[in-house]
């Protein structure tokens, strides 16, 4: 089993994780914002939501490592952006754009229970549909990844030819066969929904817990920070 | 918890690509009954277990719970009445947290959120997990998650219970404790199970089912003395 990265990180306690984690998400989501739109960021922009960030991330006791490398996972995107006309030139703020936003949405998701992070995004309004879907994708990507991993294992014990075409086949049979698990899988899970009562009305439970003081709190002192970062950094 | 009468007449059911699965299936429990359903693979048996709450729907012949013919009226309500529990636990837990897996039954009942609660709490502790509400199903031991699959059906406050393999891949621990519970269970049970050491200790009465076809049904100490005939259904 190698699926236990996934949840490590937001198991570890901070004063950030035990936020209301629709806080979070509004504050974090409102950072990528302005770092998307904002016409012309500078230098100094740039350092100062990287160093918000950092700090954020240093207050939620998270290890620096795993999150730099998640967020690099961005930079294949890029390549491709390095590749067009004036390419190169765009490069750069694009990259820096797409690095601190990815940064951000590790954060959040780090430093909050996906389950926490789910209801959170419910009671903003994310639409059901999307909930549940983000829901089962939780819960089934364990079960994929396990799965995925016992088929490969089984795969190389066999895998003995020399010819690497026929071994890009066989792998091949594995990634289809995978499929058609997953498929059939769709369907007993959809049995065992309707088994218990599930008619096609997504429903969610909502319990109604108001935001805290230091909720109120951080969003502000988060707000002003961003405010300010933007603002007196932002050159003309 | 009440136990429901559970009548099965003159069932047949094939499936789409005309494979025949169930020939004049008929079969009467009789309420907090506990009843063994024996046969080799593929002998229709989880089939079978399909049909008592409706999932699939017999192309011929009735299903009655209690006073109630299975229709499409009432298949909400013979969802309530008919709890089944899944061969593979995964199919079965597919929300993010064991709460909202246990408390999806009740939700979708519409019951008022106090009361969902207030099942989900009755339903863990019946099953000896108290404390499990926040656990994610991937963090559990097999055994757990088929306790977890039990309380789920068992929110539902149901008036039969219908186990797919319940004892299949779990330690002699986890077997023991599942069989204790149960034993327990003051419900109408139909297990089906090749496990013929559970027929002993749990089911007064078993059936036999080869080839869509009951071939047998009477008290399971005579049934499990007849080598003979234990053996040319494929079960010794």
């Amino acid at each position: 089993m190698q699926h236990q990265f996934f949840d490590h990180l937001s198991s570890i306690p901070s004063p950030l994780r035990d936020l209301d984690p629709r806080v979070k998400v509004v504050a974090l989501l409102s950072l990528v914002l302005v770092v998307v739109l904002w016409p012309r960021l500078t230098s100094w922009q740039v350092l100062g939501y990287l160093g918000l960030l950092l700090a954020l991330a240093r207050w939620a006791r998270l290890p620096l490592r795993p999150l730099v490398e998640r967020s690099l996972a961005v930079v294949p995107f890029l390549a491709l952006v390095a590749v067009a006309p004036r390419g190169l030139q765009l490069a750069g703020p694009i990259f820096a754009r797409g690095a601190l936003s990815a940064l951000a949405m590790v954060i959040l998701t780090s430093a909050t229970p996906f389950p926490e992070l789910l209801s959170a995004l419910a009671r903003l309004g994310l639409p059901r549909p999307l909930v549940l879907i983000l829901s089962f994708m939780y819960r089934y990507t364990f079960i994929l990844v396990d799965e995925a991993e016992r088929m490969y294992r089984a795969w190389q014990g066999r895998a003995v030819s020399r010819q690497r075409r026929v071994l890009w086949q066989s792998l091949g049979g594995v990634i289809a066969s995978l499929f058609l698990r997953s498929y059939e899988r769709g369907e007993r899970v959809y049995a065992a929904m309707a088994a218990r009562g599930f008619d096609g009305e997504i429903r969610l439970l909502s319990p109604p817990k108001g935001l805290r003081g230091r909720d109120l709190f951080f969003l502000a002192a988060f707000a002003a920070l961003l405010l300010a970062i933007t603002i007196a950094w932002g050159g003309n | 918890m009440k136990p429901a009468s559970l009548t099965v007449k003159d069932v047949s059911f094939a499936y789409p690509d005309g494979q025949h699965a169930l020939h004049s299936v008929s079969l009467t429990v009789a309420p907090g009954e506990a009843v063994a359903i024996l046969g080799p693979n593929g002998a229709g048996k989880s089939t079978l277990l399909l049909h008592l709450n409706g999932i699939l729907a017999p192309a011929k012949g009735e299903i009655w719970v209690g006073e109630l013919q299975l229709n499409k009226h009432n298949l909400k309500e013979i969802r309530r009445l008919v709890g089944v529990v899944f061969q593979d636990p995964d199919d079965q837990l597919f929300m993010p947290t064991v709460f909202e897996d246990v408390a999806f039954g009740p939700l979708n009942l519409g019951l008022a959120e106090a009361e969902i609660a207030e099942r989900v709490r009755a339903a863990l502790s019946r099953v000896d997990l108290e404390g499990y509400e926040r656990r994610s199903a991937h963090h559990l031991s097999f055994g757990e998650k088929k306790r977890v699959c039990l309380a789920a059906v068992l929110a539902m406050e149901p008036g039969v219970l219908a186990l797919d393999e319940p004892t299949s891949n779990l330690d002699p621990r986890g077997r023991r404790r599942l069989l204790e519970l149960l034993s327990a269970i003051p419900l109408t049970r139909i297990i089906a199970t090749h496990d013929l050491d559970l027929v002993r200790r749990l089911c007064p009465r078993a059936v036999i089912l080869d080839g869509g076809r009951i071939v047998a049904d009477g008290p399971s100490a005579e049934l499990l003395r007849d080598e003979t005939l234990l053996d040319s259904h494929g079960l010794l």
